[in-house]
């Protein structure tokens, strides 16, 4: 059996895709961070032109002036309880960047590989995740090599496990070398630190409203870890549809094309989310599994975290039984 | 050969992956997920709430409410109007000053409706010879920022909900105390060096129809800073580029203490 996965990923590489879509990645990444690193300049220049000092504005007593006043905030006693936690993390960042001398306004690559997850998450690794999945057992199919696979002395069952191992492991592959990648080259424009800076986390949804009382600050790198965690898991549930897709579809171009359209399709449904409930079990929806980390999830009742993970994994679950039986049962017509 | 290196390779780095995937995974859904403490609840303190009659006559009593203006942010010590507004009043009157900022950041004009409706306010505003609110500046500021095809139209949404949200304020506020008077600040315009003719007519049209609704009143006031602040930005607004700083918070209190001056005295 680990024959028969090291096989089709010795394939994937050597058919190039693996390369292709880690040259993808990586021309992207440069792309966002020029172009981050474009509008930190902006947002500079219009600071420095509007407190119009006409050489550099001086941050750090600009970050001391905050911590003053949010200091003053968290002393008034008519300020909501649920404010104050988020408060005093405010405080200890600003403060982490006037000891650690860092301008707030400013990026690292710690700050932007997460930044970058966030944004990729929900569209870019699924359509590379589709990219790598969807000619998985489709691929056989259409170039007929599926018959000299099960004139093989193997069950088929093993052969369709052995595909899915090996897609989650290039799925972990992929992912390592999108946090390798973005911190190598974000890290040319930023440079490389920033990984112990404090970060906000914690946010919770209670009753469809963002619940911050809990807000407490983790550390850059791990809040990093966390977000590429959830963005493996959201590879996971695209690939094993998409491995579903490319069991049930014999030819490769339509079984991208299904996964694609549905993927595109689903973030237009999500703008029904709060009213349409039936918009909420669907997987192209949940799929901004890092909003919840960062507190910029739109509060809908009923959907959290938890919610959202419990209904991804039932599709991935699906999507693997479905093709499990299908595929141990069909007829191979080629 | 090449391919057995690169296959153990891809096994390592998969199972290595995975393991802290996992782990960071695990620690996503308990940090976002769970049950949130139960928050407290918030103390206030019942300032003013049981003065006698004879401590009233001899305390003038001012309630600052509204956004981070009114609470002093910008201010080098986060005092604001509540340090130097007695500073500029108190060579006018005989009695105690007693000044309570009850103003929170980053609120809008529906967020002082929402907390005068909780009637945490109403003795403190009942006991209030003053009432000095800064409100408005965060409304304008969301559209500040939008191009300027739907500027127009979203303004005059944006002015409609803010003009009603206020009349409604001083309604309630009117039911604690009908003589109190007060005072409102207006709008200035910090990004002037940035901002269009659109944003200043926006600016203006935004003021002048607060201060018709403020003036309706009878016993408020309108006081501009628009004017104060406008050739002044270097001079009266903080590093953040957007609150006055200690000199502004200076040059608008001695403005609110020469426009309140005649009842001061009086009173």
């Amino acid at each position: 059996m680990f024959n028969l996965v090291e096989n089709e990923i010795l394939k994937t590489i050597f058919k190039k895709r693996l390369l292709l879509i880690l040259g993808i990645l990586f021309v992207l990444i440069a792309l966002f961070s020029y172009g981050e690193k474009y509008t930190i300049q902006k947002n500079k220049d219009q600071l420095t032109k509007r407190i119009g000092v006409s050489a550099s504005y001086n941050w750090s007593k600009l970050s001391e002036q905050q911590i003053i006043s949010i200091k003053g905030r968290l002393d008034n006693p008519y300020i909501p309880d649920s404010e104050k936690a988020s408060l005093r993390v405010q405080i200890e960042q600003l403060q982490y960047d006037i000891d650690h001398g860092i301008n707030p306004v400013s990026s690292s690559a710690g700050k932007f590989s997460s930044s970058f997850m966030e944004q990729a998450i929900f569209m870019f690794i699924p359509l590379l995740i589709i990219m790598l999945a969807a000619d998985m057992m489709s691929g056989e199919a259409s170039t007929g090599t599926i018959k000299l696979l099960l004139t093989r002395n193997v069950p088929r069952w093993k052969i369709l496990v052995s595909k899915f191992l090996a897609l989650l492991i290039l799925e972990v592959i992929v992912l390592v070398f999108s946090i390798i990648l973005s911190t190598l080259v974000s890290g040319l424009f930023f440079g490389y630190g920033g990984w112990r800076e404090p970060v906000v986390a914690g946010f919770k949804v209670i009753g469809g409203k963002l619940d911050a009382s809990n807000v407490r600050s983790v550390p850059q790198w791990q809040y990093t870890l966390m977000v590429y965690a959830l963005a493996y898991f959201v590879a996971v549930v695209i690939g094993s549809i998409s491995f579903m897709v490319s069991v049930l579809v014999k030819s490769t171009s339509a079984s991208i094309g299904i996964m694609m359209s549905t993927l595109v399709g689903g973030t237009i449904l999500s703008f029904f989310i709060a009213d349409w409930k039936f918009t909420r079990y669907l997987f192209m929806v949940n799929l901004r599994l890092t909003d919840y980390l960062s507190g910029s999830v739109q509060p809908v009742a009923g959907i959290n975290i938890t919610f959202s993970v419990l209904v991804l994994s039932a599709w991935a679950v699906g999507a693997f039984i479905i093709s499990f039986v299908r595929f141990t049962t069909q007829d191979i017509l080629v | 050969m090449l391919k057995k290196i690169m296959w153990y390779g891809i096994v390592v780095i998969a199972f290595i992956g995975f393991i802290t995937l996992s782990l960071g995974f695990y620690q996503a859904l308990t940090i976002s997920s769970g049950k949130a403490k139960t928050a407290s609840k918030i103390s206030l303190p019942n300032a003013n709430g049981s003065l006698s009659a004879s401590q009233k006559a001899n305390q003038l009593n001012i309630t600052i409410m509204g956004d981070s203006i009114a609470r002093g942010a910008g201010d080098i010590t986060g005092k604001g109007f509540t340090q130097y507004l007695p500073e500029d009043l108190k060579n006018k009157t005989s009695k105690d000053l007693s000044i309570e900022d009850v103003g929170i950041d980053g609120y809008r004009s529906v967020d002082i409706l929402s907390q005068l409706q909780s009637g945490k306010l109403d003795n403190l505003l009942k006991n209030s010879d003053f009432i000095l609110i800064s409100i408005g500046g965060n409304d304008i500021r969301t559209i500040q920022s939008q191009s300027e095809t739907n500027k127009d139209q979203s303004f005059k949404a944006l002015q409609d909900k803010y003009l009603s949200d206020l009349k409604a304020s001083i309604n309630i506020i009117r039911k604690s105390s009908q003589v109190a008077t007060i005072v409102f600040l207006g709008s200035y315009n910090p990004y002037l060096k940035t901002s269009s003719v659109e944003d200043t007519r926006i600016i203006n049209l935004w003021n002048s129809n607060t201060d018709q609704l403020i003036e309706s009143d009878p016993h408020a006031v309108f006081v501009p800073t628009y004017d104060l602040i406008k050739y002044n930005i270097d001079k009266y607004i903080a590093l953040d580029g957007l609150h006055p700083n200690t000199e502004g918070y200076k040059a608008i209190s001695s403005r609110i203490a020469e426009a309140i001056e005649g009842l001061v005295v009086s009173k």
